[in-house]
């Protein structure tokens, strides 16, 4: 399991340019500046032997631990190119502006589409285009299944947008944006997988391969709990 | 070692009997997670799994997760807002020292199946079963990696 890096995507895997990881770093490092949360994205080729996606996921999660150490306000996306999976870890502190159905949302609406035609980089790109503006809670990601001309997204525009943001706009300068969504003591879980990558369907498709049950949307919260540690 | 492999499949079945024994007179649910390791403390992550697991998705919120790291011998116990508020101040306390003190001995079967044993009767007595219950949650063992 690798130590927490210095930059936000780590692309064991190869997958992306030096550009392609400069343009997300720059996005992600845009976001801590102005509101603190933080977005990490780990590609990685296969899950270790005897690991489980969620398992390994959540555990990176709490090595990494992206955000504040008493906000939580952090999200990990894993991605297993060759076992064609990944996962959007929530923190605590954004369980409440990102849900597991609205994660699994993202996932599914967003990326995977990319990721099955092994563009990571498209799909990373239009998860966070939708998952930036949730965190700051200035979106909310709608959890039906619209199946609308999203995908139809020019990757290639919203690059040409990413640019000039960066250049043009400073770092300091988002008046649009508010503050950064409450904090709920409530973990977002739940497994995503994605077919093979089989020659590409059609985008408006759902995704083989799913047989997980339903995901509600985020849960009050573990407050009020109570219990014991030990060890012998 | 690989978690799976830690109870035996006889060990395994007197440990879902004994859960499904505890949840027999109650609306509550209990479940066993088993995973290696755990770097830092056990109830955090017990709360973790807690959540990964949906055990809090029950309607009276009185699910208790039993946590075991066993190659760090690290174990915890973590009960929902529902049981948490009813059981006395010390029960998980109590619990703990049962599991503690049967788990040095190398006898985890016999803590865990006494331990369970405490946790349903305190269930029964404060969420004794409907006539319409349903099993909320698996009663298998969560193995972890």
């Amino acid at each position: 399991m690798p130590e927490k890096p210095e930059a936000w995507v780590s692309d064991y895997a190869g997958v992306l340019t030096a550009e392609q990881k400069a343009q997300l770093n720059a996005l992600l490092d845009d976001l801590e500046k102005r509101t603190s949360n933080q977005i990490f994205i780990a590609i990685f080729r296969r899950l270790p032997e005897n690991s489980y996606l969620e398992d390994f996921t959540n555990r990176l999660f709490e090595k990494w631990r992206p955000g504040l150490p008493d906000k939580d306000n952090g999200i990990l996306i894993t991605i297993f190119t060759e076992d064609h999976k990944a996962r959007i870890e929530v923190g605590y502190g954004l369980e409440d502006v990102v849900t597991d159905a609205q994660a699994r949302h993202v996932l599914y609406q967003y990326m995977i589409p990319y990721f099955k035609k092994g563009d990571y980089f498209s799909g990373l790109v239009q998860g966070l285009k939708v998952l930036i503006p949730a965190v700051e809670g200035k979106y909310q990601i709608p959890v039906k299944n619209t199946k609308t001309a999203k995908k139809k997204d020019d990757a290639s525009g919203w690059l040409a947008a990413i640019i000039a943001f960066i250049i043009l706009s400073g770092i300091f300068r988002r008046r649009k944006y508010t503050g950064i969504g409450t904090r709920r003591r409530s973990t977002w879980m739940g497994p995503f997988f994605f077919g093979g990558f089989g020659g590409g369907g059609s985008s408006g498709g759902d995704f083989g391969g799913f047989g997980g049950g339903g995901f509600g949307g985020g849960f009050g919260g573990l407050s009020g709990g109570g219990g014991a540690s030990g060890s012998w | 070692m690989n978690p799976a492999k830690f109870f035996t499949e006889e060990e395994k079945e007197r440990i879902v009997q004994a859960i499904k024994e505890a949840e027999k007179e109650t609306s509550g649910e209990i479940r066993l997670h088993i995973e290696s390791r755990c770097k830092g403390d056990p109830l955090q992550r017990a709360m973790k799994v807690f959540a990964r697991l949906k055990m809090h998705k029950t309607a009276l919120r009185n699910g208790v997760i039993i946590y075991l790291a066993i190659d760090d011998r690290k174990f915890a116990i973590y009960g929902d807002k529902g049981i948490n508020e009813k059981v006395p101040e010390n029960f998980w306390e109590d619990v703990k020292e049962v599991l503690a003190q049967h788990f040095k001995q190398n006898k985890h079967v016999d803590g865990l199946v006494k331990g369970i044993h405490m946790i349903g009767e305190k269930l029964k007595e404060f969420f004794p079963h409907q006539a319409d219950d349903v099993n909320e949650l698996s009663d298998d063992i969560s193995i972890g990696s």
